[in-house]
């Protein structure tokens, strides 16, 4: 109770409180415009922080962290380029919602289900955090593999009619994702000689090509004329957030994929990503409203938000109870907090409570916070839209290009995203959905690490590796049934029809 | 109808081109050993689907009855297409500014917006501003112009 005081009046200042809101937004906005992210947005933070009190040097990484994660979605939802990888699950239904007309909807269940999925992962951290970090320990590879494959099947789900296609594009992606050197021993691989490809494809200039550019292309195409919506057409006015009434009736899907986000969050290396396209997969073969997945669904928008936002808490159970980071995010955490002096690991909570409540508190009030900074920077793109689409498309393309650019600063990024663009557009003309393909390319350097070292910790023997621990089978039989469940229900359904 | 047909599987004859291409490198990588540890182990497993996947969808589309290229302008398309690989080969080597308010406007009125006058402003004022934010305020160098 002492510590809980003396946390409360450390964050009662009002430089605190600045910092947050200003950590916050900053990070909205950063993780809006395409291909910056959150390590960009709190990369810039960082020397704000040498100077300030600890707890308003975390107020504002955490702050950026939150923003950043939820800023994504403002672009995938209004112009179809997701502002980080793990967006690109929100695209799916919240760009066509936005084609809908309903681009204010979109925005106002983003920005709920995010905040949702913030605060239930901060929950679980303060309630849970130690002991979840100790389950976490259990996942190696075989056990990551297995649960990656999992999100992998929502590739059937995004493929709308086409699963063959999907099949391939996922594929494809996959393959893409393994090019220049291997992961396990840097062998370069499908370079023919050229030197930029011995670090492959950069991921966020092939996101950047395969929806933003290619959209550009199709429009100028005129092909499927009776599809061009523009966004001027939308009346769009800035976000509307759902009734309370409203957000109860979808309290399920909003549990559920917070679950997933901070059950997937704990687990380290694994990313946002992963969460995203687990809820969303889960949320189209669990939802009411499934065959509109795909089409401009809500569901399809609150269940990768609310995911991608409760990966947040649960990143920082590793973190900040192990001293592990999952991701670069992370990493950079813990990179302030040892500038601050303070050493993250089992003893945190013993050496520095306070710290710790501040951290829980900075998660809390930033979750909150995401509802006026979303409202207000979803309200300032509003009149950015209202422009004649000539001139927000060519806006669109130069921060698309800065985008490629802004990654690596080469000029291979570049040309990477042009031909994304191409590619994308021929995807597009042959009906093959684009999903997949970024889908595959995400999760592409997981899925190989992780079953390569999988096969080596099973002795290379399949068998061994199919049944390596209980977590492995548990998550083998999940996929299993997610893949044959509805071969079944069809067959079920014919023969109750023939009867 | 045959050539509109065969226009239809030219994305399936594309993919198992590519897919033809990269199993022969992958085949004729340089290394024996083990699954776990080959670097083409992880390729191959994907190549094989790819290729098959690829036939079926040659097969598919061969037998679709409308042609898929039918409602594709390629004159616009062309355009912009070759500016936008300007745009990309040119902003490393002349500069973001330049680069920009070339693109900017070339786009602009290829896609079919007339109003000089509200044209150049805006494309100067977006120019500017976003090299102002990403340089001073996001702290990423955009390319400069060689002068």
């Amino acid at each position: 109770m002492d510590i809980l005081w003396q946390t409360c009046l450390e964050l009662a200042d009002p430089f605190f409180l600045a910092a947050l809101l200003a950590g916050t937004a900053w990070g909205v906005l950063v993780g809006a415009l395409p291909g910056l992210g959150p390590i960009l947005a709190i990369s810039i933070c960082l020397p704000f922080t040498y100077n300030i009190t600890p707890m308003a040097g975390i107020a504002i990484i955490i702050g950026c962290y939150c923003g950043s994660v939820y800023g994504g979605s403002i672009s995938a939802i209004l112009i179809n380029t997701p502002g980080t990888p793990q967006a690109a699950a929100t695209t799916l239904d919240g760009y066509a919602m936005t084609r809908n007309g309903q681009a204010g909807i979109a925005l106002g269940w983003a920005n709920v289900a995010s905040v949702v999925g913030g605060l239930f992962s901060c929950v679980i951290l303060i309630i849970l955090g130690p002991r979840l970090a100790d389950f976490a320990l259990n996942f190696g590879p075989i056990e990551t593999f297995a649960m990656i494959l999992l999100a992998l099947t929502c590739i059937i789900g995004v493929s709308g009619g086409n699963i063959i296609k999907g099949l391939l594009a996922g594929i494809v992606g996959l393959f893409l994702a393994g090019t220049g050197s291997d992961p396990l021993f840097g062998e370069l691989r499908f370079d023919y000689d050229v030197f930029e490809l011995s670090a492959g494809f950069e991921l966020i200039s092939m996101v950047i090509g395969l929806f933003a550019l290619s959209e550009v292309l199709y429009r100028a195409s005129s092909t499927g004329s009776g599809n061009k919506a523009s966004f001027n057409d939308a009346k769009f006015m800035g976000m509307r957030f759902p009734t309370p009434r409203m957000i109860w009736s979808r309290r399920k899907i909003l549990l559920k994929s917070s679950i997933i986000g901070t059950a997937i969050g704990i687990l380290p290396g694994t990313g946002a990503a992963v969460s995203c396209f687990i809820s969303y997969a889960e949320a189209k073969r669990s939802s009411p409203n499934r065959e509109r997945m795909g089409q401009g669904e809500v569901d399809g928008v609150i269940a990768p938000q609310a995911a991608d936002n409760a990966v947040t808490g649960g990143a920082l159970v590793p973190t900040l109870a192990l001293g592990l980071p999952g991701d670069a995010v992370t990493a950079i955490m813990l990179a302030t907090l040892t500038i601050q002096g303070i050493t993250p690991g089992v003893r945190l909570m013993v050496d520095n409570p306070v710290v710790v409540y501040g951290v829980f508190v900075s998660l809390i009030l930033a979750s909150i916070l995401l509802i006026p900074c979303g409202y207000g920077i979803a309200r300032a793109f509003a009149r950015i839209l209202r422009t004649p689409e000539p001139l927000l498309f060519a806006g669109v393309v130069v921060l698309c290009l800065i985008g490629a650019w802004g990654a690596r600063s080469n000029v291979f990024d570049l040309y990477v995203a042009f031909c994304a663009g191409i590619f994308g557009l021929t995807m597009r003309i042959w009906g093959m959905p684009v999903a997949p393909l970024v889908i595959g390319l995400v999760l592409g350097k997981q899925v190989e690490i992780n079953l390569r070292q999988g096969i080596i910790l099973a002795g290379h023997d399949w068998l061994a590796f199919l049944t390596y621990s209980t977590i492995a089978m548990i998550l083998f039989g999940v996929t299993a049934l997610v893949l044959v469940a509805p071969i079944i229900k069809k067959w079920i359904a014919k023969t109750r029809n023939r009867a | 109808m045959i050539l509109a047909r065969f226009k239809n599987s030219l994305f399936g004859l594309g993919m198992l081109l590519a897919g033809l291409v990269l199993m022969h490198t992958a085949q004729t990588y340089p290394y024996v050993g083990t699954p776990g540890e080959d670097p083409m182990f992880f390729p191959r497993l994907l190549l094989w689907p790819w290729l098959g996947l690829s036939i079926i969808i040659c097969i598919m589309d061969f037998r679709e009855n409308r042609d898929i290229l039918a409602n594709v302008d390629f004159r616009p398309l062309a355009l912009v297409t070759i500016l936008l690989g300007m745009a990309a080969i040119l902003l490393p080597v002349a500069g973001f500014i330049p680069v920009s308010l070339f693109f900017f406007i070339f786009y602009a009125r290829l896609t079919g917006y007339g109003d000089w006058k509200m044209l150049v402003p805006v494309a100067l004022i977006f120019t500017i501003a976003i090299w102002w934010l990403f340089n001073n305020a996001l702290e990423l160098q955009l390319p400069a112009m060689p002068l």
